[in-house]
């Protein structure tokens, strides 16, 4: 028997509407989409800007709900704030007055552990990932990798067990990207954790999941969803030597081009020759 | 090796210095530059009274500086100066408390604040000072009257500062502390507040000034001590001297006040970037 999933998304549909905008029709950000995510693996959602992958990850969290069709957390519909997941976006949303370690306590301190104990989490945490000695730096003296490093332990300190991730790496350079997708799956392997990650960068797609989603432009469907039979642990810095690698690369990049090719970011054609969207 | 390492830390230093240099210069040109600007001004003002004005209405410095020294004398200007100073700092100390709690119940209430903005915009639309001659009817010619005043002026500014500082809070910021457990009045203490402290601060700077015009402008319309009674006594004896003592008097309350907002600006902001020290690293 299968396990039971974390998530059922069935048939959601989610329409935006802003009725103060003159001229401004609803448009469909979702449509018609149902997906199951079961504990313990590593989902990707690729697809082009506008394709309602945020949107879908804000209906996961709690923040917004679907205009139709239901989304299950462990068997329940979602209908408030879902405090049990994690989420981290692009942007990291740190706390400028705070310094480093007040930052990563944040969450604990929230839910009510006492100070020397989320005090330990915290520098432990801060440890793993390279920046002890930072601790009472604050945000704005951090580089765009340490920051975005301080943005995934404040989540990872309250230890959920499912973590949606919405283009967390999209703002870095390549170099730093490639040492956190590292990191990333150090922290992750082993741990049982759930991940939902949105990109529109293919390679990172396949060196961290085990599953891809890709989604087409405006209106939001799925378009396709592959597995990636990658070997683990992965070295993402040489991902594209894995075996398996460029077989998956070239079987997802065939919807992909379609999907980009709609959305009018490439030619079809000599798929290979062309850059990807994003 | 070892000589390259040396000459590095020699050009580190060289850079160092030169900067350092630079910018005791350039303080020091200004410092030079406003003490030049200040006294040919008073310098101007000695000249020009008695000979191209009338000094009966300008006065001169000299003159002043006797009438203050008079003013000190007598004693008596303690008396004006401490209820003044007692008026702008309960004035200034109920506005800020009103609008910091005013801040709250807008963030608990948004939807109330929202049914009642347009009311408090027209009411911040209408000379504050047109209410004192009311004000001092209900409240009496005593102190109370002017406390009541100044803060209402602080109050406004500072909760209307404050207020469209908790609009521009960052939702995403909001949603994330949301996400990681913060209940509302956690959110409100570790997030919308600390995030308004800008806004509150540049609330307190403009409502220096406003406490002092509430204070100064209750004392004009009715009272029997204060800078502003001696301001408006002194006027109507027509001792212009005495007067200009009287403004005198006002700006060191002014640049005490301010001393203090910078001072207390200084430390609830020490995350923020500074701006002298981001000058510095990138001139070089």
């Amino acid at each position: 028997m299968p396990p039971e999933p974390v998530f059922t998304i069935k048939d959601v549909y989610k329409i935006f509407y802003t009725p103060d905008r003159r001229d401004q029709r609803s448009t469909f950000a979702v449509r018609g989409v149902s997906l199951d995510i079961y504990p313990g693996t590593f989902v990707t959602f690729v697809g082009p800007s506008g394709c309602g992958k945020s949107t879908l990850l804000n209906m996961m969290s709690g923040l917004t709900f679907p205009s139709d069709g239901q989304i299950l957390f462990r068997g329940q519909p979602i209908r408030k704030t879902n405090y049990q997941i994690g989420y981290i976006t692009q942007h990291d949303n740190l706390l400028p007055w705070r310094t480093l370690l007040g930052n990563v306590q944040l969450a604990l301190e929230y839910r009510g552990v006492p100070k020397p104990e989320r005090e330990e989490r915290a520098r432990a945490l801060i440890n793993k990932v390279g920046l002890s000695g930072f601790e009472s730096y604050y945000p704005r003296e951090l580089s765009g990798g340490m920051r975005q490093r301080a943005n995934l332990i404040r989540t990872l300190v309250y230890d959920p067990e499912v973590i949606l991730m919405d283009e967390p790496f999209g703002a870095l350079d390549a170099q730093t990207r490639l040492v956190l997708q590292d990191e990333l799956l150090k922290l992750w392997s082993g741990s049982g954790k759930t991940i939902v990650f949105v990109t529109h960068d293919l390679v990172e797609s396949i060196a961290l999941s085990d599953q891809i989603v890709v989604f087409t432009q405006s209106p939001g469907e799925i378009k396709a969803i592959y597995d990636v039979p990658l070997k683990r642990p992965r070295d993402v810095f040489h991902i594209h030597k894995s075996e398996g690698f460029t077989e998956t690369y070239d079987r997802v990049w065939v919807d992909l081009q379609q999907v980009l090719a709609r959305a009018g970011l490439v030619k079809t054609g000599d798929g290979a020759a062309v850059q990807k969207g994003g | 090796m070892q000589a390259r390492l040396a000459r590095e830390e020699q050009l580190r230093r060289m850079v160092e210095t030169n900067t350092q240099a630079r910018h005791r210069h350039k303080r020091l040109t200004f410092f030079w530059a406003r003490t030049g600007l200040l006294l040919s001004f008073l310098l101007l003002w000695e000249l020009l009274s008695g000979r191209v004005i009338d000094s009966f209405f300008i006065s001169s410095p000299l003159k002043i500086g006797a009438s203050f020294e008079e003013l000190f004398q007598g004693g008596k200007v303690f008396l004006h100066f401490a209820t003044t100073l007692n008026e702008v700092l309960l004035g200034f100390t109920a506005g800020v408390l009103g609008a910091l709690i005013g801040a709250v119940l807008v963030i608990i209430f948004r939807d109330a604040y929202d049914v009642v903005e347009p009311f408090f915009i027209a009411l911040y639309g209408i000379p504050r000072i047109a209410l004192a001659p009311l004000l001092i009817m209900w409240l009496g010619l005593g102190i109370k009257s002017k406390i009541f005043l100044s803060g209402l002026l602080v109050f406004f500014v500072v909760f209307m500062t404050v207020v469209a500082g908790i609009r521009m809070v960052d939702e995403g910021v909001i949603n994330s502390a949301r996400l990681m457990g913060g209940s509302r009045s956690q959110i409100i203490r570790t997030v919308i507040l600390p995030a308004s402290y800008p806004y509150f601060v540049a609330g307190l700077r403009m409502g220096v000034p406003m406490a002092i015009i509430g204070a100064i402008v209750g004392e004009f319309i009715s009272a029997n001590r204060g800078i502003g009674f001696l301001i408006q006594w002194a006027s109507s004896a027509f001792n212009t001297s005495l007067a200009f003592a009287a403004i005198f008097l006002l700006l060191i309350l002014v640049v005490g006040l301010n001393f203090a907002v910078n001072k207390a600006d200084a430390h609830l902001l020490k995350w923020r970037p500074k701006n002298s020290e981001e000058r510095i690293t990138t001139t070089m």
